[in-house]
Order: C-alpha cells, then sequence, then structure tokens
C-alpha cells in the first residue's frame, strides 16, 4: 500500500494545565496532564476514532488539535504545516478548513437565531456577504443532511435532538472543510436515531471526501464508524491500529477489559461477567511507569517472583497507597485499642496488613518476609524505610518505566511492557 | 431462577398515565402491563419518550399531581393497590419496601451533607436504630456495595466522590430499608463501560443475595442481554413485546424490537428506524409504531391498539401479524408459525369498524425501500417527512 501523506498529523501533542496557588505571585503547585504527549496520523477520506473514558483527554485532544485550546507543547500538521504556528489570516484559513461537531447540538445553535441563520453563519464570517447565495448553499446542505429546506426558517427548539445534530453537522460542513473533528457526535441520540445519524456521516464522509477525526466513549459506535482506532488513558494513547483487529484482538490489557466491558445484545455473553477494578486515577496525580499499572489487571511481577497475580496486586495497590496518602499509624491504633485490640508491634503490624486489604501471607516466602519487614517499618510510624523497603523488593517494569508506543505489527502499535 | 408461577410480588395491570400541559394532554404511559416476581429482573427498554422512567415513578407515587393523572389500569404490591393508596400508606411501602435508584445519583443525595449522615438518617428512616448502631450499618452497607475503606468515606461530601462511586452510594441508601423491590431508572447512563460493568456485577450480586425484585429502565439492548430475565418493549407509552430474554434476542417477534435490534452498531449491517416516534400529544390510533413500520398493512391503523397475542414461544406481541388469520413469518421469517390470543385485559383490535378515522401517516405509508440505508434517497426523504412533521 503506498501510503499518501498525512492531512493531518499530530506529534507528542501535550495540554497541562496548571494549577496554581496565590493570586498576585501565582506559583504553580501541581498540573492536570490532560493530554501527555500523543502522536497520531490522519490520512485522507479516513476516518480515525480516539475512545477512551471520561477524563482520558480525548476532548481536549480534539479542542487542542484544532486550536480551540493552545496545546502546551507538540505539533499538528495540516497539509504538511504546523498548525500550532498559525496566526491571522493562517488560522482563519485553517479553520475554514476545519470543521467541528459537539456533542451537544444546542451549544453550536443560538436559540436566537434560525436554523439557516445558524448554519449560514459561517459563511457571513468568512466573506460571503449576499443573502440570497448563503441562503441557496444552506438549503442545499440541510437537504444533504436530511433536513427539509424549510427547516432553515425553524428555530433550534422546533427540531428534534436528532434534527439539531443534524443542522450542526450542515453547519460545520457549509465551508467544504477537509477536516471534520466529531466529538462525541451522538452521545445524546437515541439508538435508532444514533444508527441514521452514523449512517448518513459514513455517506457524507466518502461525498465530501472528508477526513474525520472521532471521538467517542462508545466502543460499539466508534467500531461502527472508524477505519483506524486509537485507545487513550488518562493522557496517553495505549493502542492504535484497524478498527477491525483492535476490538477482535485487542493487545493492552486495558483495550481488552474496555472491549469486554462493552454490554453485548446477546444473552449468551453478556452475563459473563468481566471487567476492570477501580476507577481511573486523578490525571493530576498519574501512576508511576505506566499508568495504567494501577488497573491492569496483567501487571507483570518482579524478576523471579512466583505470586498469585491478586496477592501481588495488592502488594502494587499497597505501595501506591502508601507512596500518595502514607497511614495514620496513631489512628489505626487507637482504633485497635477501641476494639480490644493490643498495642504489640506484631498486632499493628498485621493491622497495617489488614488496613490495605494484603493478604495474611504471600505464597512466595520471600517475598513475604519483605512485605513483613515493610509493614512492620510502617507500624513503628516508618513510612520511609517501609516504602524504601518495598521498592527494593518488589521492583516491577510496569511501576518503575513508561512504556513507549512500539509498533506489534506493521500497522498496529502497542504501549505495554508485556508486549516487549 | 425464578419460577413464573409464583405470586407476581408486583403487578402492573393496563396503566395509563396522563400528564396536562398546555399543548394538549400528553399519553404518557399509554396502556402498560407487566408482572414481576420475587428475584426477576424485568427490563423495560425503549427509546426516549417511550414511557419507561413515568411508569417506574408511578409504581413508587413520584409523578407530580397535577398535572400527572392515573386514568386507567392498576398497580398491586403484595395484592395491595398503590394508584390510590393515601400518601400515608404509599411512605411505608416506597423506600421500605420498593427502592428507588436514580439516573443522576445527585437526585437521590443531598449536596450539603455528608454520605454517612445521609446513610444513617435513611437508616434511622426505616428502623428504630440508636445513631451508633445506625453508623455501623452504614459502614456494612458502603461495604457491601463496594466502597473501599469505607469507614473513613462517611465524612464525605458527594461531591467528593466519583460517578460511579455516588450511584453505590444511592444504591447502598436504596438497600437500607431492605426492600422487597428495587425499580432502578437507568443507573448506569452517566458512567464509562468498565465503571457501568462494576455496577451492574454489584446489582447482580445483591439480587441474588437478597431475593430482590428489580425493575430496571434502560434504552442499551446491550444491558438487556446482561441483566434481564424479562423483557417489556415499550414505544410510546405502551407495550410492544413482553418475552424471556433469550427469546427476545434469539427470536425478537414485533417488528420494532426488530428494527430496534437492526438499529444497533457491532451488530453486522446497521440499518436504522426510519421516521420519528409519534408525538406524544398525538398518538396514531392504531398501532404507535404504524408510521415507521415496514410491514404496516392498512388494519394497523385502524381500530385501536393491536391485542397481544402469544407466540408459540411465549412471548406476548402486540401485533395484528400475530392472529390466527394472519402470517407472523411475514414479519419475523425467522419464526415458527402459530400463536394464539391472549389476555382479556389488553384493548382488542377486532372490531374493524373501531373508533376513529385512519390517520394521516397510513396514507403516505410505503414500505418498499424502508430498510435500505444506500444514498441520498432515502435520507432525504426521511428528512422531509420529520421536516413536515415537525
Amino acid at each position: 500500500m503506498t501510503e499518501p501523506a498525512p492531512i493531518l498529523s499530530v506529534t507528542d501533542l501535550r495540554k497541562h494545565y496548571r494549577l496554581t496557588e496565590g493570586v498576585v505571585f501565582s506559583r504553580e503547585v501541581g498540573r492536570v496532564r490532560a493530554v501527555d504527549g500523543i502522536s497520531f496520523d490522519l490520512y485522507p477520506g479516513e476516518t480515525l476514532g480516539l475512545v477512551g473514558e471520561t477524563g482520558c483527554g480525548k476532548s481536549t485532544a480534539a479542542k487542542t488539535v484544532l486550536r480551540l485550546l493552545e496545546p502546551t507543547a507538540g505539533t499538528v500538521r495540516f497539509d504538511g504545516r504546523d498548525v500550532t504556528a498559525f496566526d491571522g489570516d493562517d488560522l482563519e484559513r485553517f479553520r475554514r478548513r476545519a470543521g467541528m461537531v459537539f456533542q451537544d447540538p444546542t451549544s453550536t445553535l443560538d436559540p436566537r437565531m434560525t436554523i439557516g441563520e445558524s448554519v449560514g453563519e459561517p459563511l457571513l464570517i468568512h466573506g460571503v456577504t449576499d443573502r440570497s447565495r448563503r441562503r441557496e448553499r444552506v438549503e442545499t446542505l440541510l437537504e444533504r443532511v436530511g433536513l427539509s429546506a424549510t427547516a432553515a426558517d425553524r428555530y433550534p427548539h422546533e427540531l428534534s435532538g436528532g434534527q439539531k445534530q443534524r443542522a450542526a453537522l450542515a453547519r460545520a460542513l457549509v465551508l467544504n472543510p477537509d477536516l471534520l473533528v466529531a466529538d462525541e457526535p451522538v452521545n445524546a441520540l437515541d439508538a435508532s436515531v444514533q444508527a441514521e445519524f452514523l449512517a448518513l456521516l459514513e455517506d457524507l464522509t466518502a461525498e465530501f471526501d472528508l477526513s474525520v477525526l472521532f471521538i467517542s466513549h462508545d466502543l460499539n459506535v466508534v467500531r461502527e464508524v472508524a477505519d483506524r482506532t486509537a485507545v487513550m488513558y488518562l493522557g496517553e494513547i495505549v493502542e492504535k491500529g484497524p478498527t477491525d483487529r483492535l476490538f477482535r484482538d485487542p493487545s493492552h490489557p486495558y483495550t481488552q477489559a474496555l472491549v469486554a466491558s462493552i454490554p453485548e445484545p446477546d444473552p449468551e455473553r453478556a452475563r459473563r461477567s468481566v471487567g476492570l477494578d477501580g476507577e481511573v486515577p486523578e490525571p493530576s496525580d498519574p501512576p508511576d511507569g505506566c499508568r495504567f499499572h494501577t488497573r491492569c489487571p496483567a501487571v507483570i511481577q518482579p524478576a523471579g517472583m512466583d505470586l498469585e497475580q491478586d496477592e501481588w496486586r495488592s502488594v502494587v495497590a499497597f505501595r501506591r497507597a502508601l507512596k500518595a496518602d502514607g497511614v495514620d499509624v496513631d489512628e489505626l491504633r487507637a482504633r485497635r485499642e477501641g476494639t480490644g485490640g493490643t498495642d504489640d508491634p506484631e498486632g499493628l503490624r498485621a493491622a497495617v496488613r489488614a488496613e490495605f486489604e494484603l493478604p495474611e501471607a504471600l505464597s512466595d516466602p520471600d517475598a513475604d518476609a519483605a512485605l513483613d519487614e515493610a509493614t512492620a517499618a510502617v507500624a513503628r510510624g516508618d513510612v520511609e524505610s517501609g516504602l524504601d523497603r518495598l521498592e527494593d523488593a518488589f521492583s516491577s517494569v510496569c511501576i518503575e518505566d513508561r512504556p513507549e508506543l512500539e509498533g506489534v505489527d506493521e500497522d498496529r502499535q502497542v504501549a505495554c511492557h508485556l508486549r516487549e | 431462577m425464578t419460577d413464573p408461577t409464583d405470586d407476581p410480588v408486583l403487578s402492573v395491570e393496563d396503566l395509563h398515565v396522563q400528564f396536562d400541559t398546555y399543548g394538549g394532554p400528553v399519553r404518557a404511559v399509554d396502556g402498560v402491563s407487566f408482572d414481576l416476581h420475587p428475584g426477576e429482573t424485568v427490563c423495560l427498554v425503549g427509546e426516549s419518550g417511550a414511557g419507561k422512567t413515568v411508569t417506574c415513578e408511578t409504581i413508587t407515587g413520584l409523578i407530580p399531581a397535577p398535572p400527572g393523572e392515573v386514568t386507567e389500569g392498576s398497580i398491586t404490591f403484595e395484592g395491595a393497590e398503590l394508584t390510590d393508596a393515601a400518601e400515608r400508606q404509599l411512605r411505608e411501602i416506597r423506600g421500605d419496601r420498593i427502592a428507588y435508584v436514580f439516573q443522576h445519583p445527585q437526585n437521590a443525595l443531598d449536596p450539603v451533607y455528608t454520605i454517612g449522615d445521609q446513610l444513617v438518617e435513611t437508616i434511622g428512616y426505616h428502623r428504630d436504630v440508636a445513631d451508633e448502631a445506625a453508623r455501623n450499618e452504614a459502614v456494612e452497607l458502603l461495604d457491601r456495595v463496594g466502597i473501599a475503606k469505607p469507614a473513613n468515606r462517611l465524612g464525605d461530601y458527594p461531591h467528593e466522590l466519583s460517578g460511579g462511586m455516588r450511584q453505590r452510594v444511592a444504591i447502598a441508601m436504596a438497600l437500607a430499608g431492605d426492600p422487597d423491590v428495587l425499580v432502578a431508572d437507568e443507573p448506569t447512563a452517566d458512567l464509562d463501560v468498565t465503571i457501568e460493568a462494576q455496577i451492574l456485577d454489584l446489582l447482580r450480586e445483591l439480587q441474588a443475595e437478597r431475593d430482590l425484585a428489580v425493575v430496571y429502565v434502560t434504552h442499551d439492548l446491550g444491558i438487556v442481554a446482561g441483566i434481564a430475565d424479562t423483557v417489556v418493549v415499550m414505544y410510546a407509552g405502551t407495550v410492544m413485546e413482553r418475552a424471556s430474554v433469550d427469546r427476545l434476542f434469539d427470536r425478537p417477534a414485533h417488528p420494532y424490537t426488530r428494527a430496534l435490534l437492526e438499529s444497533l452498531p457491532g451488530r453486522g449491517e446497521m440499518v436504522p428506524i426510519p421516521g420519528q416516534h409519534p408525538d406524544p400529544t398525538d398518538y396514531p390510533d392504531g398501532c404507535p409504531f404504524d408510521p415507521r413500520c415496514p410491514h404496516a398493512v392498512p388494519e394497523c391503523s385502524e381500530g385501536g391498539r393491536p391485542a397481544f397475542h402469544e407466540t408459540l414461544g411465549g412471548s406476548d406481541v402486540a401485533c395484528v401479524f400475530y392472529r390466527d388469520d394472519r402470517d407472523s413469518t411475514v414479519v419475523a421469517p425467522d419464526r415458527e408459525e402459530g400463536t394464539r390470543a391472549v389476555s382479556a385485559r389488553d384493548p382488542d383490535s377486532s372490531d374493524p369498524v373501531g373508533s376513529g378515522p385512519p390517520t394521516d401517516e397510513s396514507a403516505s405509508r410505503d414500505g418498499a425501500d424502508r430498510g435500505s440505508r444506500d444514498g441520498a434517497d432515502s435520507d432525504s426523504r426521511d428528512g422531509a417527512g420529520r421536516g413536515d412533521g415537525a
């Protein structure tokens, strides 16, 4: 396959939000890493799906690509030119060639303007001042997106949600763009209306020769529309590849869990309980190493260690909790005394184990001894050396090193130590 | 599993709920019947506006009256009629015997009180226990719904919790009265798939543990497949089909059910349902799906709502094609022939001279290429029809 040049090329894009303290001399006390180094290419005529859970940064990525938000770092190339360096005329020209559809069509359509005015507004902004020519273009487009030309004289509240989203799509297409960024465009629509809208989008993509960046948390929808899919987790892309293969044979443990969590309209398969523990960590304090390691069912054990995976994961969780929040030994002691427990070091050590839901004994004796030393240190109130002991004995590549996105084969990439 | 010969714990019969609005009366629920047995999950599934939520709110007496009014039908809970029950009597049942989990947990949680205070208050409302004991019970409940370190969480305010955790707390509150029936209205609609899977797992566990009967509302057939024993497919305030979950997915009977399944992404070719849900102030006289149905015949729009027919497989279908004198394989080529008419309680459509003129939708009915999704023609035609109707 001879690849044409990508229409959109995103390299190491970052968007951080500073958390500051102080009003006059504000200083940075932390950063929300909403998008933290993502790269992808979008080829002409292609639809690229960007999926992930709430807060993974997919919408921020979309807005940053269009420069509705200023990127913190990285480059976005559109037709070979760097969008992040555009200003004035260049930016205006870029915006003419890139349309966007948002999740909520109500936010796109001004309630005081008719549909025709809203859809035609971009034309006016970009210099089409002739009323009748605008009207003509608007009517053609409204019919093309499956509304009647008379809808131009209606107000947004007179239309259903599906109709409003069609009007929003017409507005995005009115300048005949090359790139369409669609951010959860069917999220607010009923299933049957969703299907209609997606079918329409597919027709229009072909007709207008559009390249589409399609963002959704709904994997079924992405599976339907995207040629290739990129999966995001906590600001990073963890896997990307052709949609069919990504869904049929997901490679990253996160993708596997996502695909397994899709409610399947098939009673046989749907009753299997599969899923992921816990929730997505805060993007202001992402885990070290692989960001998914705190929830990963397959997190790699230290060399030479042979624990049950559940045991191992409880140790990983203990280490992270200790590092993040420490432990209040006095409170623990007080609670033990309250329930009639004794104050001996051994009892307190067991209490630490129970508090962090660690098993009473690990199946590997060496590991168990190390964990004993660490919990004993914690029980003495010496969290620091407890942590040191843990880091010493339980060092895992998943916790230490951030995996890079690497090719598993020609057109598929995954960021996971298991695939190395 | 449930034994259908058991007495139902909750029984809804031919329920009609109407809201008076400036635009005329809205028939939000327009003839809904189903039974719920102990330990059973009944899923109400349908698009927005199908009347799922109003049905549930009516069960628990949560619809504001006026403007809402139960115009017909009955809801019985363990034999007691709920539709005309006094507020006092309802209060003893609601929360205690029938609990509600809302789509948005913030509707169940007060933002200015800690979750501990709210749980203790709820427990105290149901039973006469000391605060200390209620507190311990609250910790147990939080632990049961999968909140880690529950004792440390009692002092948290709702906004300090994630969406998934808030819904867990809301479920804990619903369980506080140890109910027999749990009504869950799209409890996972706001959640991500991985968290949704966790909540569904939790509900399944709780149900098995407590022999809970669950009414679960959703528009997502994927969730239905995972959680339902019995499915009630609703459209325009009324029931189109009632079937066991396996039956429904294996051999959907009603044209609407079939269209709904075909419109799902991820099941091969996706076929949108043309047209729009009818206007609730002006439902068609006949079958409400008639204007969008690819198989519609003139009698669909005449003589009131279609009667229910029981298929050999045991599902109840409100569609004229399941009448004895019709060939149901027209609408469902993959199913066995033959049905028998059931349920005297449902409006019978066998009177062909019935009330009301045929609707104008029936005149414009053309089923020729309804299913096709190719090209501009079908899109713009559907759209044009929509534009006229708006």
